[in-house]
């Protein structure tokens, strides 16, 4: 009993991180601040001409980090390979959303992806194999919450049975919100239980996947929180 | 005239033994008849432990939030989520709301509580209103819970 706290108190320790919030740079004052408020200690926003690669801001008490991302769309290989080029010395975080085989082939296996993307545009691409091969170079799946509530019936059902094979493959996961909006942002706790209660997976693994899995990410990268 | 004597002694003698065994048999039923009244009893004893919990939530809106408009959107993104079975199970009502603070309390069955939390998340709009609900705490009494709904104000 006391050591399950004590583990519990390690992941919430270090705080929760938003992984992917994809918001007007207009609006990014007013997210930071909601985020702030939910408990958030680092969120990676995508990149719209921001001049920073890191900030670090004080919302009140709260100490807030801002990481500079970029997520990748392609469908073919040379096109993906030629994006990827250089592309570690302006973003920190790179993820890719493979919409096509040779693309999700080739981000599970190159060393500059930090993420795949798993939404309603990429289920057709990520398979067994692509797990395997995930698994295999250690590649990180992330799975935004916007995107999975907003899809259609048939396409949850996919995405569910899809992340039910990941966790069977051992492939580390990590839920963003994906939010466009203010409002679109999860509070952390919601995420655990509205995860828990659909995948039938142990809260404490879904804490890991919005908590440690991702800061591990940050901190490969250089970015301090 | 000897046969028809011993034929009339049987006949008695079958006739007491069928008077015994449904004496007996009665005994068995009343016996049994009271095992099964208490089992009901206990039973219904476990049936009243029904406990309850009381999240606090916050909202955060730029619009002003009715409790009625609040009340009906987690209904519907209960049942959305989890079914009318889901619904009924956990029960949540709004049992004290304040409009100036958006802040409330929804009371909720204990086992279906996680139930709540995750629909709580995936409201975004109420009635065209862009909202986000958070939940900040969850109590076993609503003295406690309406304590930490003022306290986080005074914090």
């Amino acid at each position: 009993m006391l050591i399950n706290r004590l583990a519990s108190c390690v992941i919430y320790m270090n705080g929760f991180i938003d992984f992917w919030i994809n918001v007007e740079p207009d609006m990014v004052s007013h997210v930071v601040d909601i985020a702030s408020k939910l408990g958030y200690s680092a969120l990676c926003i995508e990149d719209k001409g921001f001049d920073w690669r890191v900030k670090r801001l004080n919302v009140g008490d709260y100490k807030i980090v801002l990481v500079k991302k970029k997520t990748l769309i392609e469908a073919g290989e040379d096109d993906l390979k030629e994006k990827l080029r250089g592309i570690k010395t302006i973003y920190p975080i790179v993820s890719v959303k493979p919409i096509g085989i040779q693309a999700a082939r080739l981000s599970a296996r190159d060393g500059r992806v930090d993420t795949v993307v798993l939404d309603k545009d990429t289920i057709n691409f990520i398979d067994k194999t692509q797990a395997r091969m995930m698994k295999e170079y250690r590649k990180i799946l992330e799975v935004p919450l916007n995107s999975l509530l907003k899809s259609s019936r048939r396409e949850k059902a996919m995405i569910y049975r899809r992340l039910l094979m990941f966790y069977y493959y051992g492939v580390p996961i990590i839920y963003s919100s994906g939010a466009c909006e203010w409002n679109e942002l999860m509070h952390p706790r919601s995420i655990i239980e509205l995860l828990s209660s659909i995948l039938d997976v142990d809260p404490k693994n879904i804490a890991l996947s919005i908590s440690s899995v991702p800061r591990e990410i940050l901190l490969r990268n250089g970015v301090k929180i | 005239m000897i046969l028809a004597l011993a034929s009339l002694i049987m006949i008695i003698f079958l006739l007491k033994q069928l008077f015994l065994i449904k004496k007996s048999l009665n005994e068995y039923a009343d016996l049994l008849r009271i095992v099964l009244r208490k089992k009901y009893s206990e039973a219904l004893k476990k049936m009243k432990k029904l406990r309850r919990r009381y999240i606090v939530f916050s909202i955060i809106s730029g619009e002003k939030i009715d409790k009625k408009e609040l009340e009906e959107t987690l209904r519907e993104h209960l049942e959305r989520l989890y079914g009318i079975i889901g619904l009924m199970r956990s029960d949540p009502q709004i049992v004290y709301y304040d409009p100036l603070l958006k802040r409330g309390v929804i009371r909720v069955r204990h086992v279906e509580k996680r139930l709540v939390i995750a629909a709580l998340s995936t409201i975004r709009e109420i009635n065209g209103k862009k909202v986000l609900i958070i939940p900040v705490k969850t109590t076993g009494t609503i003295k406690k819970a309406k304590k930490y709904m003022y306290y986080i104000k005074q914090g």
